[in-house]
């Protein structure tokens, strides 16, 4: 593989997992999801 | 067999390297002896050393000083003088306190009756106070401790001092009460205790006793829910049941009762069904 | 397929843990306010009337022959817990193994399974011994305590005799007819015995956790200590969930390690190479368990520890931030040893292959983000102690270290340490094997992107909310880092699984072939887990403070006093020597159970 291919591969995972990381923490943060847990 | 003596002598020095780390890494602090009840000498106590006594139970016995401070785990209590009659006006007050005295002994012994908005336990929307009464269970001030507390809060917030210094120092109660004024008393525990006391069943029927000048509540639990009651006990005139007078029933539960004594009545007489 | 067997049972362990922890606070809630509801009835006409909690004074307290009454019961407790913790927990891994063994039909499996439960049998009459010496001096040095909760708990320790009986039952017959319940239908009863051992085991665990959570967090009692009558109420108390869990998590971690030390010492005194073998594998095995119940452990403790602020905020400042505060700090330097050895085990243990030379060269740098992550979580925390204490600091951090020691950061540095670990694994996994599959580079980029994306976002969340948001959001931020964390493990887990399918070995593992110093790793992992418990056990203990139940039975005694840290660790450190002591007495009955002596021309011919 070249470089710039490997690159891109990394980039584009990286997009994917970064953005699916930020959607559990947006959802978690504002859906309370800690009162969930923490119920006091 | 050697090496059986290599294991056992590698286990013996990691314990003795926790253990001197223990002992020698950090701060050897030696933790504050338990709380003893403190001889008060009430009778020939001035208001200076009254009020530096409740400055002692603040920091000491008290321990409200591991929340009220510059943490912001708590409300900081300098400004008291200015934020107490604040909160009495708040719209979101409904204790039972009347003035500042009053609603600081309430804050002290019952600190869930009013919170201050964003102190509360998180999820109860601040109608639940994490904050322990300071008259009972752990912490135990005595009626004259308050007392002492109190007037050292006014003092520090700037206010005048209102709380007399108690001259009954004899009959030191284990729970004392002190939810307003009149006398103390113990806080009753149950339901019938309490309808004995404020003879409720002289007017009501609640299951075997009946009376018939108020409505019966044998199965009020059925009909109403806990915040009718609730409002029911306190203010009597709000709703009257149909056909049944105006101004019968006492009107100062609110002042007689303890909060947890109303909280008790009305857990009793919601599940009446 | 046995190692992925393996992980689906650690990623099902690491789900239904999860499920409990969002499922239990609720039922505990309910379970409070039926509490609540409970006592205000019982009260209105009592079948029986119950005494308030005795008001004692230094004379209730019988003094024995000199002996220290806290101190002997505290270390008859303590050693009881630890035997017991191990007692528990082999037969739950036992049986994991046995199931193991039933399906890949590879009878290893069941060999090591049974030398497991052969340890244990031996160990399990000394926690019977060592329980009835914990009875028995809390009979003699508190008699009041012991009284007060017998009347409130009389129901549920008839119960636990009974159990106590059935465990027996259940533990003879899994372990002596080991041999006999073999093969078809003959071993599935075996694993079913093995089944209702468990259940019988952590419903005996249940029972004693609830009378202890009860000093901590009593319900079914009135303020004055009455009781309601509800033995439930009063079982199924505030903090008897939390501590539910957290045990059953730690008595895994707990007993692998101590089987990993028995392994390590069977492997250095091993003759032959096939004994070598054998125990270097059972170590490894061991050792994986105790990591694979590790991990999840920091979480079910900060659980625990949220759930004790939840309860009293007193009793939880108490904990973190008063006098306990320093505790957390020697905490922090078990923790750090017990993921260091285990992790120093795991690079020794890449020995055994000859593929593992491409992955020695990463070692370094995990080694170096752990022992970042370690300091970052060694660093004090907000100390507020006394007054005077905190005017002498000139406020409750301190000015450098101040942003290092507040918990978004500890979060995040066992979050990191966790993921290193768990990459440490996974090139352990890896080490002895090529991946034949078309795509494996684009696979072991997008694993790359995964661990970064990852450990940004755990950054991102510690860094951002803890230091940029109010409170509320600095505690609920864990809340995603730690599902990230488990995330990563998963998904990277299924991601591997899928890049080495139908991968070649390089060539067979060679067990045996570690360094004798990885063993000792082994037993560093066993005396810190050790000493950790009986630390974190005097921290259970004495946040109660100069109560014996908190708020409604206070603690007259001389003893009430808190002591320092140092005379905790030494009691501790005592109490542990005392341990392995025992331990090493139940080894060694093991071996000799298995050996034979033949005196020539003692017995008539």
């Amino acid at each position: 593989m070249r470089l710039h291919i490997k690159l891109l591969t990394f980039a584009m995972a990286l997009a994917v997992c970064g953005i699916g990381f930020l959607l559990l923490d947006v959802a978690l943060m504002n859906m309370q999801g800690l009162s969930l847990i923490f119920h006091k | 067999m050697r090496k059986f003596l290599t294991v056992v002598a590698f286990m013996v020095i990691t314990v003795a390297l926790f253990s001197g780390y223990s002992n020698y890494g950090i701060p050897q602090i030696e933790p504050a002896p338990p709380p003893v009840e403190e001889k008060l000498d009430l009778g020939s106590m001035t208001m200076d050393q009254f009020v530096a006594l409740g400055g002692r139970l603040f920091e000491g016995k008290g321990t409200c000083t591991l929340c009220h401070n510059s943490l912001g785990r708590a409300p900081m209590l300098d400004q008291i003088g200015a934020n107490a009659q604040e909160r009495l006006d708040d719209p979101r007050y409904e204790g039972a306190a009347k003035d500042v005295e009053g609603y600081l002994i309430e804050s002290l012994v019952e600190p869930s009756a009013f919170v201050v908005a964003g102190f509360g336990k998180a999820g109860s929307n601040d109608t639940e106070s994490p904050m322990p009464s300071t008259s009972g269970g752990g912490i135990a001030l005595s009626e004259p401790e308050l007392a002492a507390v109190i007037a050292f809060l006014q003092d520090n917030g700037g206010l005048e001092i209102t709380v007399e210094i108690p001259t009954d120092i004899g009959s030191e109660t284990e729970e004392p009460d002190a939810a307003g004024s009149g006398e103390p008393r113990p806080a009753m525990t149950s339901f019938q205790e309490l309808s004995d006391e404020f003879a409720c069943e002289a007017c009501h029927t609640i299951g075997e006793e009946a009376g018939d000048l108020g409505p019966n509540l044998s199965t009020i639990g059925a009909s109403r829910d806990r915040d009718y009651i609730r409002r029911a006990l306190l203010a009597p005139n709000a709703d009257l049941a149909e056909g049944f007078d105006p101004d019968m029933m006492p009107a100062d539960l609110g002042e007689q009762l303890y909060a947890g004594e109303l909280e008790l009545m009305v857990d009793y007489l919601s599940k009446l069904k | 397929m046995k190692s992925v067997s393996k992980f689906g049972l650690c990623g099902l362990f690491a789900i239904l843990f999860l499920a409990m922890m969002l499922v239990l606070p609720g039922t505990d809630q309910f379970g409070s306010q039926v509490a609540a509801q409970e006592a205000a009835s019982g009260d209105v006409a009592p079948a029986v009337t119950y005494e308030p909690a005795p008001k004692l004074t230094a004379d209730d307290y019988p003094k024995v022959a000199g002996v220290n009454g806290r101190l002997a019961v505290w270390v008859c407790a303590q050693l009881h817990l630890w035997f017991a913790a191990f007692v528990l927990a082999v037969p739950i891994f036992v049986f994991i193994i046995e199931a193991i063994g039933i399906r890949t039909r590879d009878k290893r499996y069941d060999d090591m399974a049974y030398e497991f439960i052969k340890v244990s049998i031996t160990a399990y009459s000394l926690t019977a011994i060592l329980g009835g010496l914990l009875l028995f001096s809390l009979i003699l040095f508190y008699p009041h305590v012991f009284t007060y909760l017998s009347t409130i708990f009389s129901g549920s320790m008839l119960y636990y005799a009974l159990l106590f009986f059935a465990e027996s039952a259940a533990l003879y017959l899994y372990y002596y007819g080991w041999h006999w319940l073999q093969g078809g239908l003959r071993k599935w009863v075996h694993l079913t015995i093995g089944l209702m051992l468990n259940a019988i085991g952590t419903g005996l665990m249940l029972l004693a956790n609830a009378w202890l959570t009860f000093m901590m967090s009593p319900a079914g009692v009135d303020p004055a200590g009455v009781f309601s009558g509800d033995e439930w109420a009063a079982i199924h108390n505030f903090l008897w969930n939390p501590i539910n869990i957290h045990r059953f998590v730690a008595n895994i971690a707990y007993g692998g390690s101590i089987v990993g030390a028995y392994a390590a010492f069977k492997f250095l005194t091993a003759t032959s190479h096939q004994e070598k073998a054998h125990y270097d594998w059972m170590g490894y095995n061991a050792n994986f368990i105790a990591i694979c119940a590790l991990l999840p452990l920091p979480f079910a403790g900060y659980y625990l520890a949220a759930e004790i602020y939840a309860y009293s905020q007193q009793m939880g400042i108490t904990l973190m931030g008063g006098i306990f505060a320093w505790l957390f700090i020697i905490q922090a330097v078990l923790i750090g040893t017990l993921f260091l050895s285990a992790n120093y085990y795991l690079w020794c243990g890449m020995g055994r292959s000859t593929g593992a030379k491409r992955y020695t060269g990463y070692m370094k740098y995990i080694a170096i983000v752990l022992v970042g992550a370690f300091l970052v979580w060694f660093t004090p925390h907000t100390l507020v102690l006394t007054n005077a204490e905190l005017k002498a600091l000139g406020g409750p951090h301190h000015s450098i270290l101040g942003p290092l020691g507040i918990m978004p950061a500890k979060n995040t540095a066992v979050n990191v340490m966790i993921i290193f670990t768990f990459l440490s694994f996974l090139f352990y996994r890896r080490a002895n094997k090529v991946a034949t599959v078309s795509w494996e580079k684009t696979g072991n980029i997008i694993q790359v992107a995964l661990f970064s994306a990852a450990i940004v976002n755990i950054l991102f969340l510690g860094i951002y909310h803890g230091y940029y948001t109010n409170t509320v959001y600095k505690v609920a931020a864990s809340i995603p880092q730690v599902l990230t964390t488990f995330f990563v493990i998963i998904i990277s887990l299924i991601l591997d699984s899928f890049i080495y399918r139908g991968s070649r070995e390089i060539g067979p593992l060679r067990w045996g072939k570690i360094p004798e110093r990885a063993q000792y790793a082994l037993f560093l992992l066993a005396v810190s887990f050790t000493w950790l418990m009986g630390l974190m056990g005097y921290i259970r203990s004495g946040i109660r403070q100069h109560w014996h139940v908190v708020d409604i039975m206070r603690d007259a005694s001389p003893d009430a006093f808190t002591p320092t840290l140092g005379y905790a660790a030494n009691v501790v450190s005592v109490a542990t020597i005392i341990f392995f002591v025992l331990v090493i007495f139940v080894f060694w009955i093991a071996q000799v159970s298995s050996s034979k002596t033949l005196p020539a021309g003692y017995w008539k011919e």
